[in-house]
């Protein structure tokens, strides 16, 4: 009777504890920041990135890889500058976050890295495709392959077209835009038996295209390259078509919202990237499937952009989870490593990462050519080669 | 290239900088408004044009109408809500000015995210078909005829603002705000009034220059307002702030000046080489190339 009675009350004091412990089943928490230029420059590219950050939490928390754990993310908006990206990365290091996410802008990411590096906050950047950035130290990777490694497709592409002589229209003022026009684009073109016709370059605030299309147009080229934010192409996709160009146009990024307002001008384009809605890739695929049923519409290459970035930290959380260790910066650091070796599948497909460094991202990449809008698949790159 | 296609291009960067620059020029010269809004104006007022056309199948005319009808809307509330309140409350001129280039700062921000949010910061364009792209033959220059109306437009705009500032009995009125807000009251000057209608009129420049500057560039994004706001402001200087003349050979000047510099290869240094060449003026004329003294502005 009497061990009866204390296994009653035994049963009820744990039932009671168990009851009044509501912290034994609910989720821990993992709080990490997303830093996205929501305003300013790209704020376009930046809120695309918000979006694939956000679909990628809601992916990787329902998967249940993280076991009691949930990232979840503080989104804060560099609003396109590097004073406001270094002054929200030096509140993230005093913080509980235990990663920083993006920025996407180049000058701000480069303005991030060094406070992420010596606060010893692992950061992951998206796009942001200037050079030095990951070697500014063991904290920064970038899941977004740099545009320079798989640009060449294109070359490769208008070389197999039997096309002979190109003209180049690029930015002078945005390096990493620059670099292609004015550094990689002779290489690719010399590599590929091309002849460069004419070098046109302009600084970032241009609006008046004229001269420029007169004298790209004049060069007689068989093709065109834009090296041209995605607010210049309209104005020099339709100039050159109404100028009478009726050749090979390519560029390095274009948006569903230029495609739209060029209508049969942009018809043909082509252009090399490391994630299109083409892509025949199964976790491509997934990725494009999955979007469209959650939000909508197609993704951009900046939603998976964001996306894949998710799906690495998401990678090396898992591993810091399932080794047993709590999931603070230096384990998912170290883990982060572990994942860089094998790389990732995401919405561009199987992500590995340099040999050099082995924290920036490689992708075989795709050459697309749309028309009416819509992107079909003419040329894929090597897998197994670092730069196309 | 031909030298003939150099000359349109320049003539009609310059027709575009003209109408753009003329708004800017009037509310400076006239209310010592330095509408650092302008550029968000013109871009608000081309996005309700685009809108307007992807929604009902209207005219182009009646298009540029809503695009003229917007920024002069929204150049009246700013009027209202920010630069009247501080003409009333802030006596000393020299603070009431800062504080008015501050309100255009603000109000500018305001309508760029209100329109950033509403295209959701992408490109916005006119429908495919609602203007029909024709090139025709003038001689030895082919232009087409979105250039022609651009040009033209500029030219007849231009005349007929000078002629309204110095012609008629509300341009003498806005001449006499412009020599002094003060006294002008005395004239029996209705400064609120005058100030709003210059404010509408100087809207429906950036409204009519935005509506047509999208169909010729095919797209523009909030981007588009800040490149050409520096560049306006810089014409404006050069020309002598409230000199419609001024404003428009200062406009022609720099896009002759900058096709040029592309023309020869060196695309890259248009806005150095530009912005030089008026510096390079101002050093001899400071008040610009047909500023007269405040007496003479507006």
């Amino acid at each position: 009777m009497k061990t009866t009675r204390r296994m009653l009350v035994a049963g009820a004091a744990s039932t009671a504890i168990l009851l009044g412990m509501p912290w034994a089943h609910a989720q821990e928490t993992i709080n990490i920041t997303a830093l996205v230029e929501q305003t300013g420059a790209i704020a376009a590219a930046g809120q695309d990135i918000g979006r694939g950050i956000e679909m990628g939490i809601d992916t990787v928390n329902a998967s249940g890889r993280l076991g009691n754990y949930k990232i979840v993310a503080d989104v804060k908006d560099t609003a396109s500058t590097p004073a406001t990206g270094a002054a929200l990365a030096s509140q993230v290091a005093s913080s509980d976050s235990i990663a920083i996410l993006g920025p996407a802008l180049s000058s701000v990411a480069m303005a991030v890295a060094p406070i992420a590096q010596r606060s010893g906050v692992p950061m992951i950047a998206i796009q942001a495709n200037t050079a030095g950035l990951v070697e500014t130290g063991d904290h920064v990777y970038r899941l977004t392959p740099p545009f320079y490694t798989f640009n060449g497709l294109t070359y490769k592409y208008l070389a197999q077209q039997g096309l002979k002589k190109v003209a180049l229209s690029y930015i002078s003022n945005i390096p990493s835009v620059t670099g292609l026009g004015r550094d990689f684009a002779p290489k690719w073109i010399e590599a590929n038996g091309l002849e460069l016709v004419a070098e046109e370059t302009m600084p970032v605030n241009t609006t008046d295209f004229s001269t420029t299309i007169a004298k790209l147009v004049a060069s007689n080229p068989d093709a065109i390259g834009l090296y041209n934010l995605d607010t210049q192409l309209p104005a020099l996709i339709s100039g050159i078509r109404r100028a009478g160009f009726t050749g090979q146009l390519f560029c390095y990024a274009i948006s569903p919202a230029t495609l739209s307002a060029v209508g049969d001008a942009g018809d043909g384009i082509v252009l090399s990237i490391d994630y299109s809605p083409a892509l025949d890739d199964p976790s491509s695929v997934e990725f494009t499937k999955a979007f469209g049923e959650k939000y909508g519409g197609t993704p951009t290459i900046y939603h998976a952009n964001g996306y894949d970035s998710v799906l690495f930290l998401g990678a090396a959380l898992e591993k810091v989870i399932a080794g047993g260790a709590k999931p603070d910066r230096e384990n998912l650091l170290a883990a982060m490593a572990e994942v860089a070796q094998t790389g990732i599948d995401g919405a561009s497909g199987h992500l590995r990462f340099d040999s050099q460094t082995h924290r920036d991202a490689r992708v075989a990449g795709v050459l697309v050519q749309y028309k009416g809008g819509v992107p079909s698949v003419l040329l894929k790159g090597d897998p197994n080669v670092e730069e196309q | 290239m031909l030298a003939e296609q150099l000359l349109v291009n320049a003539a009609v960067l310059g027709a575009v900088l003209t109408l753009f620059a003329l708004g800017l020029s009037l509310t400076w010269g006239a209310l010592d408004v330095l509408n650092l809004a302008h550029g968000a104006i013109f871009v608000a007022s081309a996005w309700v044009a685009t809108r307007l056309a992807n929604s009902v199948e209207v005219p182009f005319v009646a298009l540029l109408v809503a695009g003229m009808a917007a920024g002069a809307l929204l150049a009246v509330v700013a009027e209202l809500i920010a630069f009247r309140p501080i003409r009333r409350l802030i006596s000393n001129k020299r603070q009431a000015e800062l504080s008015m280039v501050a309100a255009t700062v603000g109000f500018g921000f305001v309508i760029d995210n209100l329109v950033g949010r509403a295209t959701s910061h992408q490109v916005f364009s006119f429908p495919i078909g609602a203007f029909e792209f024709r090139q025709y033959d003038l001689g030895v220059f082919k232009a087409f005829n979105i250039e022609i109306i651009i040009f033209a437009t500029a030219i007849i705009g231009a005349l007929l603002l000078n002629y309204w500032i110095m012609r008629t009995r509300q341009g003498m009125a806005i001449r006499a705000i412009a020599f002094s807000p003060r006294i002008a009251p005395l004239l029996g000057v209705k400064v609120d009034n005058m100030a709003a209608l210059t404010m509408a009129v100087s809207g429906a420049l950036a409204g009519l220059s935005g509506s047509l500057m999208v169909v010729w560039t095919s797209g523009m994004d909030i981007s588009t307002g800040h490149s050409l706001l520096l560049r306006a402001f810089a014409i404006v200087v050069l020309g002598g702030v409230g000199s419609v003349k001024g404003c428009v050979l200062a406009a022609f000047l720099l896009a002759a000046v900058e096709t040029g510099i592309v023309a020869a290869g060196y695309g890259s240094m248009r806005d150095a080489a530009a912005f030089s060449l008026i510096i390079l003026v101002l050093l001899f004329r400071p008040q610009g190339l047909f500023g007269t003294g405040r007496a003479m502005r507006a």
